[in-house]
């Protein structure tokens, strides 16, 4: 009976630790989705704090996580095994995000509505394939 | 007219008592992840949960037991302990879940981030069922939880493309990330088919005395409450996937759920999102460690009331406290509050068998049910979508682990 | 009438003289000896007798946990089968539940646990 339960867990498991296996393009895309996802709550976050719609320590406090997130990402991406010069793009635009968050977060605890109005109008969306993908979904 | 009256309330409780963090959080995260495309997985869950509602609702009238007691009777004592203990365990880590969710509620209102109001939350809920009465629990929770209807509002200022909705109704197979798309899938079916649900809501029935005649009653009330109720999973999902989708943001964090219904209706929208979680996860805690209580109660044959004085219910009450003070305690550890939520919600996808098989044959069984028995059609029902959330959550679960 | 033992009396609900629960049927004791016929003689509640009804790693960790901390050790609290009154879904029986041993953990977490915090 147990060797039963066993050998039907193995066989569910294995095949499905087989397949999890990801490939270079997926890992890196994984990586990119992170970093818009990050890099976009910071600019929502932003125009919704200046549109006075979420308090200051909520503002504050969400772009502080951004920073954190995008830092530890940065530190993730060193240990993955994909190819340097894809992984010195992602790092270069993990650093522009992260810049952009503890900038916008700074602003915000200035108080200084304009400043984080005219950052987040002036920065582009944050853009990238998993973007175009996601949106294929519409 | 009091008939009338008296659906209408039990519709009323069922909606404002459906949404809990758990539910919450696994619709936010699909609608951002993956659109429209997995409303499917809701309706499922809803349907499954209608059907056990109403079969839980049933046997009180019909056998004047609770699905606790009747469990035991019916197996046995030693088989009694296996749902008993995992029920238990699962009904821990879901209100861990929940007190997460009231902790970040009572953040974003008060702006101030406190390490206590974990504590602080568990202990407001105790005090809440060391004094109250289960009419006061139930009614108040549920009333209040109305609120969770802004969701509702929100989908349908967003005008969004309903033919799309309809699409996401039916299953159909991820178009990337697999693996992310089932295990959210499992996640909000464990959401949605809450075990402990059931066990409150048969201790309900216990304790206001149903009779045979409430039987069509019964089935009237859970098939509408939780129909309504799962619209408003729907509804959630609906709008984090209209505004996050776009914008391209991902929910990693609970803090960013939070910025849902901000664009639909400004700072409103902030302070409405932070009440319906917090009264949604504060009525979840209150029937969660009520039963677990019951649960244990029922089966040992203890003394149980909600409405009796603790100290007449002594053991009754020291089941809950403890319950309440276990659910505090992995909260305080600091584990993140998304993470335990959504792996709380596949791990009941993965236990649900445990709780559901043995119902479903004392369903069956005449000697309880007499006449009432089930019907082929809820058998069948219960049986395929339990079956189809078990087999996902085996396969999927690992995988998150793994992949994580 | 006939009763059968497993479906009809293992695992039921008690209830004392007022209607109160009681606790639940955890062993059915039966007499035996070369001259009479077999005889079902008490219930069993508590513990010790829940213990031995599990499978063995279980059963030693239960009935230390029960001799070490119920209150009545490693006694099972009987109840004599004629004092039932009703026999049916739940089993009616002829004592004060109040006083009655088979509440004694009740009382004991009553008056050491629940009973010492304010409002109870």
């Amino acid at each position: 009976m147990l060797l039963r339960w066993r050998v039907l867990c193995a066989a569910l498991i294995v095949p499905a630790i087989a397949c999890s296996g990801k490939s270079v393009a997926e890992r890196i895309a994984e990586h990119d989705r992170v970093r818009v996802s990050w890099e976009q709550t910071t600019r929502f976050v932003g125009a919704e704090w200046a549109d006075g719609a979420i308090p200051d320590a909520y503002a504050a406090r969400t772009l502080a996580r951004a920073g954190e997130e995008l830092r530890s990402e940065d530190q993730a991406l060193g240990k993955e095994k994909i190819p340097d010069r894809e992984r010195a793009r992602l790092r270069e635009s993990l650093g522009a995000a992260r810049a952009f968050a503890d900038t916008l977060g700074l602003a915000v605890r200035a108080r200084d509505r304009e400043t984080v109005m005219r950052l987040v109008k002036d920065s582009p969306r944050a853009n990238a394939d998993s973007l175009l993908r996601q949106a294929a979904l519409w | 007219m009091k008939k009338i009256l008296e659906i209408t309330l039990g519709i009323v409780t069922s909606i404002g008592g459906f949404l809990e963090v758990g539910s919450l959080a696994t619709a936010a995260q699909a609608g951002a992840a993956f659109g429209f495309q997995l409303i499917w997985a809701i309706l499922l869950g809803t349907i499954c949960l209608i059907f056990l509602v109403e079969m839980s609702g049933r046997l009180a009238a019909v056998s004047k037991q609770t699905l606790a007691g009747a469990m035991r009777d019916r197996f046995g004592y030693p088989f009694f302990l296996v749902p008993l203990v995992t029920m238990s365990l699962l009904g821990v880590l879901v209100l861990a879940s929940e007190l997460g969710g009231l902790s970040l509620a009572l953040q974003l209102v008060t702006g101030v981030a406190f390490p206590w109001w974990a504590p602080l939350g568990a202990f407001a809920a105790w005090l809440l069922l060391w004094k109250g009465t289960f009419s006061v629990i139930e009614k108040g929770a549920s009333l209040l939880g109305l609120i969770t209807v802004v969701f509702v509002v929100a989908a349908f200022r967003l005008h969004p493309d309903w033919a799309r909705a309809a699409a996401g109704s039916f299953p159909s197979m991820p178009r990337h990330e697999p693996m992310r798309y089932w295990f959210i899938a499992v996640s909000i079916m464990g959401a949605s088919i809450a075990p402990y649900l059931l066990y409150f809501y048969s201790a309900g029935a216990v304790e206001d005395r149903w009779n045979e005649t409430d039987v069509p009653v019964n089935r009237i009330t859970a098939t509408f409450g939780m129909s309504f109720g799962g619209a408003l999973s729907v509804a959630v999902l609906i709008v984090a996937a209209l505004v996050f989708v776009p914008r391209g943001i991902r929910i990693e964090r609970f803090d960013q759920i939070a910025l849902m219904l901000t664009p639909i209706m400004g700072r409103w929208g902030f302070v409405l999102f932070a009440g319906a979680l917090g009264i949604a996860c504060f009525g979840a805690m209150l029937e969660i460690a009520l039963s677990v209580a019951y649960l244990t109660a029922q089966g040992f044959g203890w003394q149980w009331s909600e409405d009796a004085r603790p100290r007449d219910v002594a053991r009754f009450s020291l089941v809950y406290t403890i319950t309440l003070v276990a659910g505090a305690l992995i909260v305080v550890i600091g584990v993140d509050p998304l993470a335990i939520t959504l792996m709380s919600m596949a791990l009941t996808s993965a236990l649900l068998p445990i709780a559901i098989v043995p119902f479903l044959i004392l369903m069956n069984d005449r000697h309880f049910v007499g006449q009432h028995g089930n019907g082929w059609i809820s058998n069948t029902v219960v049986c395929a979508i339990v079956g189809l959330a078990f087999v996902l959550a085996v396969v999927s679960i690992p995988l998150e682990l793994l992949g994580s | 009438m006939e009763i059968a033992l497993v479906r009809d009396l293992l695992d039921k609900q008690l209830v004392d003289r007022e209607g109160e629960l009681l606790g639940r049927i955890d062993g059915i004791v039966m007499s035996y000896s070369a001259d009479a016929p077999p005889q079902i003689t008490h219930f069993e509640l508590g513990a010790q007798t829940l213990a031995r009804r599990l499978p063995s790693p279980f059963r030693r960790v239960l009935a230390w946990l029960a001799h070490r901390f119920s209150p009545r050790g490693s006694q099972p609290y009987r109840i004599e089968v004629s004092r039932i009154i009703h026999l049916g879904r739940t089993i009616k029986i002829d004592i004060d539940g109040t006083r009655s041993a088979a509440r004694e953990t009740e009382r004991w977490v009553r008056d050491h646990i629940i009973g010492r915090i304010p409002g109870s």
